[in-house]
């Protein structure tokens, strides 16, 4: 019974995490193709002719390169942009120089994601529409890629906390910094308040820091995230002997799906944790109380993102630089 | 692949720790070893003249205490030899009076005035009760063996009877003489009569602390009653009774697995009150208007006390400070009363003439005096002697939360010759302790004991709810238990021959290959009817029917047929059992 739930924990723990960057990493070293600079002048400003409600901000450059590849070199779309064309163009021709103006390194990313990417991805379907209806640089402004932005997010969170017979109640403040989309460090620190407290009145406060991958999921403001956590369980119980306190090693798996509107958004997370030692109390030699290690959150709450803006450029030699 | 398996396998390892956490208290007080360590409590050491002389028997320090109560001092500490225990007194002729010397099987007669001991007499191994007649003159000695001996009061035997094993108090009860039995809470006479209590559909009467004779005539009797209902050993969380344990308690006025009754015999009639509430009692003394003073050496002190230390957790106790001396009307009994004073261990009581009450506390040794009810002013009289706090005693008599001590089913160290019947066990007779446990272990019939620390924590703290012990106090008490070992009580009448002829034949059957070492047995487990056992030892072994584990065997010599039977092919001829049980009734 313990040992077939450990496994079946231990498969999701360590098999969810390394799913998300695996997606990651096709991009970037398709990215760092000797192809890809070549076109980075075109997909620079491919974003500017991106539909204003393009659905998938990462799918839209990469679909814009087709079209644009076969018409011509850097400086051809720059004429139907006026505006904004002559952003994007300094940064490619003088790249170290010109990229702080981040507008085209934003464009550098998905740029980068060269036609076979374009092709994985049927959903997308007909590049060909899409040249056509680009039209506002609005879009690029306003919200540029999430993956270029750097966030600073909070989550408040409450919910209950199944373990397989008992359910607890959670408050986790769960701090998440790094890139909107894309990875980002987080720490949390919460409380669970266990139930049964007649003999053993238990509060574990769970502190942790670790990662999370977030992406947009389907269409504007709902994100996705998983992340992976250690951290520490603290332990503390009042009983007929007074306070007792122990540590716990603790890991969890944060599953979490947000809503923004504007900087406060909702969130609804799934929380898996293991916590490695069971913690029975016994009195006259009668378990009273026990608690697994294994155990599954479901918190709603609330997030505020309280820096949202360019992150800096990451420095590769393969980016910018032809 | 391999990472995973390695992931799994090390999570698997990580899950396995569990980490249990005992609520039980822990009680790591100082370890006290007194230079001689006390033995069990025997109780009833404290009679008093009709000129107001308390004699007290101190079995701790091997003294005798003489004590004027109305001038409130000692008048003589007369010393015994070592090992002495001094026990029951009986009144004699010309302001004598006569000690039991439990330890060295004699008995002491004293000059209360003068202070000195005026003659000893070796009598029995194990002496117990004795009875003073004012018609001749004369003394009856109980024997533990079960020799009842008439003497001269100069002490030359005049008659001798052997009666059953197990006898206590003797009562001359209308110039008859009658005996009492300590585990089984008879009282038999000479002519073959007997007294009984009655069982209830929950409680069978066992261990008679004390047998006396009223002011109407009447035999009155402060024994113990046994539940016969099955007792958890393995309670899930629902089943264990709030602030109790699996033995119970919980409540404040219960009666637990043991509880202390009164029972009065009067013509034909059987009057048992039933005290709830009831901690290890030991000795009782009552008025004529019916007001019984009891001894409750194993009262729980304040300092015992569990108090939550969660917020807003009272303890419901609190209120109720127990003390270690109870006076109940026999009619109507409650569940003892509040009393803030300290009267220090008491261990025996009586009532003098003018009504007060008058206790001996063991420790600290001194006498109490008590004018009014419990709760009142009194009066102390401190007695000489070392002190004799010892926590292995300390252990072994304090009540726990379901209100038993050790002592409780193991009166004076030893067993109470009950069969407990134990859910998820079965039926299990307390074992004797004063058999000299040394090198016993595992303990319990099962050997599922492997040693006092396992005992400990698993009777005392788990299953009576006592406190948990220092590893040090631990040790302390096994060495405490390790001492207690009583001689053999060989009855004497067996004829010499017959008990040799059985010894021949105890080897001969085989019984030596198992029922080996210096307590003959305890030292292997063996497979007797389909069940392992520990072998169990053999000495003292006619003072505790019923036999075998679950007492199949009412008496020894079933018990020796039962071990025949199942330990060889052959059935057993009659003259050979009775001449192993000659031999074993000598052990
Ligand atoms: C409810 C009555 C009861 C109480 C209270 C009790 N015992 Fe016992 N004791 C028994 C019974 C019954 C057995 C046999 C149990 C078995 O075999 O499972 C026994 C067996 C033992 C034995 C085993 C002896 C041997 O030869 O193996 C020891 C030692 C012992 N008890 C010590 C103690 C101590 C110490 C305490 C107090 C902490 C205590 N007992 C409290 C009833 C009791
Ligand atoms: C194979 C080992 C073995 C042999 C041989 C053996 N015994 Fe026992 N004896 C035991 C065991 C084990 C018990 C406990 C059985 C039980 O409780 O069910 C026991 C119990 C007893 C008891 C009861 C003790 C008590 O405290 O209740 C007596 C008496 C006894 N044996 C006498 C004898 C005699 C006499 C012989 C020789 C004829 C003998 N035994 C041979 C192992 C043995």
């Amino acid at each position: 019974m313990l040992c077939s739930l450990s496994l079946a924990f231990v498969v999701f723990v360590f098999g969810s995490p390394a799913s998300a960057p695996a997606d990651d990493v096709p991009l970037t070293k398709d990215g760092a193709a000797p192809s890809g600079p070549r076109e980075l002048p075109a997909g620079a400003s491919a974003p500017l002719q991106a539909p204003v409600q393009s659905p998938r901000p990462s799918a839209g450059p990469a679909e814009a390169i087709a079209p644009l590849d076969p018409g011509a070199g850097p400086s051809a779309p720059a004429p139907p942009f006026p505006g904004d064309g002559p952003a994007p163009l300094p940064a490619d021709f003088v790249a170290p120089d010109a990229r702080p103006s981040s507008l085209p390194a934003d464009g550098v990313a998905p740029l980068a994601e060269p036609r076979p990417e374009a092709s994985e991805r049927p959903s997308v379907g007909a590049p060909a529409p899409v040249a056509p209806l680009g039209s506002g640089p609005v879009l690029t402004t306003t919200r540029p890629d999430p993956r270029t932005l750097r966030a600073v997010r909070i989550d408040l969170l409450v919910g209950p906390v199944w373990r397989i017979r008992t359910t607890e109640a959670l408050v986790l403040f769960n701090l998440e910094a790094g890139r909107l989309q894309g990875f980002s460090g987080t720490f949390h620190a919460g409380m669970f308040v266990a139930p049964d407290r007649d003999v053993v009145g238990v509060n574990d406060f769970p502190i942790g820091a670790g990662f999370v991958a977030r992406r947009r999921l389907g269409r504007d403001s709902l994100w996705g995230s998983v992340g992976l956590t250690g951290g520490i369980l603290v332990h503390r119980a009042a009983t007929d002997l007074g306070l007792v306190h122990r540590v716990d090693p603790d890991f969890q798996v944060p599953l979490k799906f947000a809503w923004n509107a504007g900087r406060v958004g909702l969130s609804v997370a799934l929380l898996q944790g293991f916590s490695v030692r069971t913690r029975t109390y016994e009195r006259r030699g009668v378990e009273v109380w026990k608690r697994i290690p294994y155990r599954i959150g479901l918190a709603i709450g609330l997030h505020f993102d309280v820096g949202v803006g360019r992150a800096r450029p990451r420095r590769s030699p393969t980016r910018g630089v032809p | 692949m391999t990472y995973l398996r390695a992931i799994a396998v090390c999570s698997l390892v990580l899950t396995s720790c569990q980490d249990a956490i005992d609520l039980d208290p822990l009680d790591n007080a100082v370890v006290v070893e007194s230079t001689v360590r006390p033995p069990p409590i025997l109780g009833g050491t404290l009679t008093l003249t009709a000129d107001d002389l308390a004699i007290a028997a101190d079995p701790d320090r091997d003294v005798i205490h003489v004590v004027d109560l109305d001038a409130g001092e000692v008048r003589h500490t007369i010393a015994l030899k070592p090992g002495d225990q001094p026990h029951r007194i009986a009144l004699g002729s010309d302001g004598r009076a006569h000690v039991v010397l439990r330890g060295s099987g004699s008995v002491a007669t004293i000059d209360p005035l003068e202070g000195t001991v005026t003659a000893r007499h070796a009598l029995c191994p194990e002496p117990r009760g004795i009875a003073f007649d004012d018609a001749d003159t004369s003394l009856y000695v109980a024997c533990a063996g079960g020799s009842l001996l008439h003497l001269t009061e100069g002490g030359s035997l005049l008659e001798r009877w052997e009666l059953e094993p197990d006898l206590r108090d003797v009562l001359i009860v209308n110039g008859e003489v009658k005996v009492s039995l300590f585990r089984s809470a008879k009282v038999i006479g000479l002519d073959g009569s007997r007294l009984a209590v009655d069982s209830t559909s929950d409680f069978v009467p066992h261990v008679a602390w004390r047998t006396w004779v009223t002011e109407f005539g009447d035999v009155a009797m402060l024994h113990q009653l046994a539940s016969t209902k099955p007792v958890p050993i393995n309670p899930g969380p629902d089943e264990l009774p709030d602030g109790g344990s699996p033995y119970g308690g919980g409540g404040f006025c219960d009666t637990g697995l043991v509880s202390t009754a009164i029972t009065v015999f009067s013509d034909g009639e059987v009057r048992t009150t039933q005290l709830p509430g009831s901690k290890l009692t030991v000795d009782a003394a009552m008025t004529a208007d019916g007001f019984v003073a009891m001894a409750v050496p194993g009262a729980i002190r304040p300092e015992d006390r569990v108090k939550s230390k969660r917020p807003n957790q009272e303890t419901f106790f609190t209120d109720f400070p127990e003390n270690s001396v109870r006076v109940e009307h026999k009619d109507q009994p409650g569940c003892g009363s509040p009393d803030e004073n300290d009267y220090g261990q008491i261990t025996a009581v009586a009532y003098a003439a003018s009504g007060r009450l008058v206790m001996q506390s063991r420790e600290p040794a001194q006498i109490v005096i008590l004018d009014g009810p419990p709760g009142g002013v009194f009066e102390k009289i401190a007695l000489e002697g070392e002190a004799r706090f010892d926590t292995g005693h300390e252990i072994f008599h304090r009540a726990t939360d379901s209100g038993l001590s050790c002592a409780s089913c193991h009166p004076e160290g030893t067993d109470d010759g009950h069969v407990w019947d134990f859910k998820d066990l079965g039926p299990r007779r307390t074992q004797a302790l004063d058999v000299g446990l040394a090198d016993t272990a595992p303990y319990h019939w099962d050997g599922d004991m492997a040693d006092f620390d396992v005992l400990m924590a698993e009777v005392l703290a788990h299953r009576m709810g006592g406190k948990r012990q220092s590893p040090e106090r631990g040790d302390s008490f096994t060495r405490w238990m390790f001492e207690q070992q009583r001689p053999a009580v060989a009855t004497g009448v067996a004829d010499a021959s017959l008990a040799a002829a059985g010894e021949t034949l105890f080897v001969s059957y085989g019984c030596a290959t198992c029922h080996d070492g210096p307590a003959f047995g305890g030292q292997r487990t063996e497979r007797i009817a389909g069940q392992d056992k520990q072998v169990p030892t053999l000495r003292r072994i006619s003072l505790h029917p019923p036999y075998m584990h679950d007492g199949r065997a009412p008496t020894l010599e079933a018990a020796i047929r039962d071990m025949i039977v199942t330990t060889r092919s052959t059935a057993a001829p009659e003259a050979d059992v009775d001449a192993i049980a000659a031999y074993l009734r000598e052990l």
